[in-house]
């Protein structure tokens, strides 16, 4: 009989609750339907526990059924995607004569105006700490087109934020 | 798994090529700029890490281990 005792198994599920959170909720921009997503995974995970072996990598296993779970929900939701991650991010967007450009407001709405794919791969390289090829696998992608998405990621928060500025980057970072 | 993931040339042509009106050619990507980047994006993420587990994730866990 292969898998971990299911109290092990749960323990560590437990461990990893706070990252899937903060990872859905960078991920979708929506709270209320990023913990919803855990909801799911956690189920998920349960019934697909035989599938996992024990002592590899479970926070990896997780945060692919997450993303897959919210890629599957983007995919049910085509029509109003262009909606909900687009105008509703332009209605939060500042007017630039009034933008103070690093507020945590404007940082998370130019995250929100990232293609998903772009921001998933910036959550899981730069504030996961995920390896390129944990992350690839983790998406179905080449390790390349992962390097490529953060790299696109980074440039376009960069030209959101208006980075490009060496002296305004140099009075935001005092 | 659906592949689509790899046509990101496809999926990514309308956001590569909606530049903002700004300078012709945008300058690379300083390395302050990319460290202030990942500074504010694990401030915005470690935000949400540090929160206390609402009860309805422990509650839910429960349910499914008694289940299994």
């Amino acid at each position: 009989m292969s898998g971990a005792s299911p109290s092990s198994f749960q323990s560590e599920l437990t461990t990893y609750i706070p990252n899937l959170r903060a990872f859905a909720n960078s991920l979708t921009r929506r709270p209320d339907l990023a913990d919803d997503l855990v909801q799911e995974v956690l189920i998920k995970a349960f019934q697909n526990m035989s599938q996992f072996t024990p002592g590899s990598n479970m926070k990896a296993w997780l945060f692919m059924i997450l993303r897959n779970t919210y890629f599957s929900h983007l995919r049910k939701r085509r029509f109003e995607i262009e909606d909900a991650d687009g105008v509703h991010a332009d209605k939060l967007a500042v007017p630039e004569a009034q933008t103070s450009h690093m507020d945590m407001l404007d940082f998370n709405v130019a995250l929100s105006k990232l293609p998903p794919d772009q921001r998933e791969a910036l959550l899981l390289i730069g504030a996961e700490g995920f390896s390129y090829e944990e992350a690839a696998s983790m998406c179905g992608c080449a390790v390349g087109t992962m390097k490529s998405r953060v790299n696109r990621a980074r440039t376009r928060l960069a030209e959101l934020l208006r980075l490009q500025d060496e002296t305004l980057v140099e009075e935001i970072s005092r | 798994m659906i592949d689509e993931s790899d046509k990101s040339k496809g999926t990514q042509s309308a956001s590569s090529q909606d530049k903002p009106p700004a300078a012709p050619h945008a300058p690379p990507l300083t390395s302050a700029a990319q460290d202030l980047i990942g500074r504010k994006l694990r401030e915005t993420y470690s935000n949400k890490l540090n929160e206390p587990v609402p009860d309805k994730f422990n509650k839910l866990l429960e349910q499914l281990a008694k289940k299994g």
